[in-house]
């Protein structure tokens, strides 16, 4: 290297570091709240039907996976003392439940209720649950099927009461 | 002079990439806490643990299983053995089934030529019990149905079930001598 160059290497690299540096001073503390559809209808219809068909302890129901699902018949809380197949599935649970799922994709997520769900189409949980996008459980719904309308449904807002009983009917 | 230790040195080093290949940590680690062979192994051999991991296509061990794993039920004074003779029907999402009986361990499998397009989830009735749960996507019934095991005191001593396991697969006495 000819020591020419030394001084605009110098400059390069100062210039590199002030465009770096006011990325450093974010508060890492700072939150950012997300938004995401109704947590009542969710625990209501949503997860009954996500614990049974998502939430088996070899698939959501494991503590190795993402969106991670607890419930009666699968995993349950470390928080509490119930084993798989036994108490219903708790308040504790389905809370845990809706943080899961809500946050899988949050950015999005967010983006879709300020939408009011016109998005929801495009999020992961419907995009996996449908097969279009890589998911090692495979298609677990099919376009406009009881799953599929319990989903998209509660993602904008709908009433999704029969559809996801539906949903769950099916998987008996 | 530097071609031999060269050739040597290149074939160590294909011999570590080709095991690598195989090496995956996840099922190893629970193969390797399984711990060793006692005896020989059969058929009757491991009741309770996770078939498929070996006998799948990581552990490559024949036979090659899609489904494997055990029943009990309990004596005249109450303790926990195999069931003997007992049906097992898996049901598939795709509308098929397969019948298994279990040995005098318990054991039961169904191997993976018998039953190539397999859908899952699947549902499974041991003797008169219908599991209430899908089994999403794993073969081995012992992943989720764990047993109790001293060196996992938060299992229940009793039943095997904790936060992730709902324990053993226990059918009715009366159930066993179904299959033939």
């Amino acid at each position: 290297m000819k020591l020419t160059h030394l001084p605009a290497l110098a400059a390069l690299g100062f210039l590199g570091l002030v465009a770096v540096a006011p990325g450093c001073r974010d508060n890492l503390d700072d939150t950012v709240t997300g938004k995401c559809p109704s947590q009542a209808v969710f625990e209501q219809s949503v997860s009954p039907f996500l614990e049974r068909r998502c939430g088996t302890l070899d698939c959501h129901g494991s503590i190795a996976r993402p969106m991670r699902l607890f419930g009666q018949l699968g995993l349950r809380h470390p928080d509490e003392d119930n084993v798989s197949g036994g108490a219903l599935t708790t308040a504790v649970e389905l809370t845990a439940n809706y943080t899961s799922v809500c946050n899988v994709d949050a950015e999005k997520m967010s983006e879709s209720v300020d939408d009011f769900g016109n998005q929801a189409e495009n999020l992961l949980l419907v995009t996996k649950a449908r097969g279009l996008e890589k998911h090692k459980g495979g298609k677990v719904v099919s376009e406009n099927d009881a799953g599929d309308r319990c989903l998209r449904g509660w993602l904008k807002g709908e009433d999704v009461t029969q559809a996801c009983q539906d949903a769950v009917d099916q998987l008996q | 002079m530097r071609s031999p230790l060269l050739g040597f040195a290149g074939g160590v080093l294909l011999a570590v990439a080709l095991l690598s290949c195989r090496y995956d940590p996840v099922p190893q680690e629970v193969i390797d806490s399984l711990g060793p062979e006692v005896g020989s192994a059969s058929d009757t051999h491991r009741p309770g643990e996770p078939c498929v991991l070996c006998h799948g296509s990581y552990g490559g061990v024949s036979p090659q299983m899609v489904i494997g794993g055990t029943a009990f039920t309990t004596d005249d004074d109450g303790n926990i053995i195999g069931a003997d003779a007992v049906e097992v029907t898996v049901f598939d999402s795709s509308g098929g089934s397969r019948k298994a009986c279990t040995n005098s361990a318990g054991n039961f499998y169904l191997e993976k030529d018998e039953w190539k397009e397999i859908a899952f989830p699947l549902t499974v009735r041991a003797g008169s019990r219908r599991m209430r749960s899908l089994i999403g996507r794993d073969g081995s019934c012992g992943s989720c149905h764990k047993i109790p095991d001293p060196d996992f005191p938060e299992r229940d001593p009793d039943t095997g079930a904790a936060h992730d396991s709902a324990g053993y697969i226990l059918v009715d006495p009366a159930d066993q001598g179904a299959c033939p």
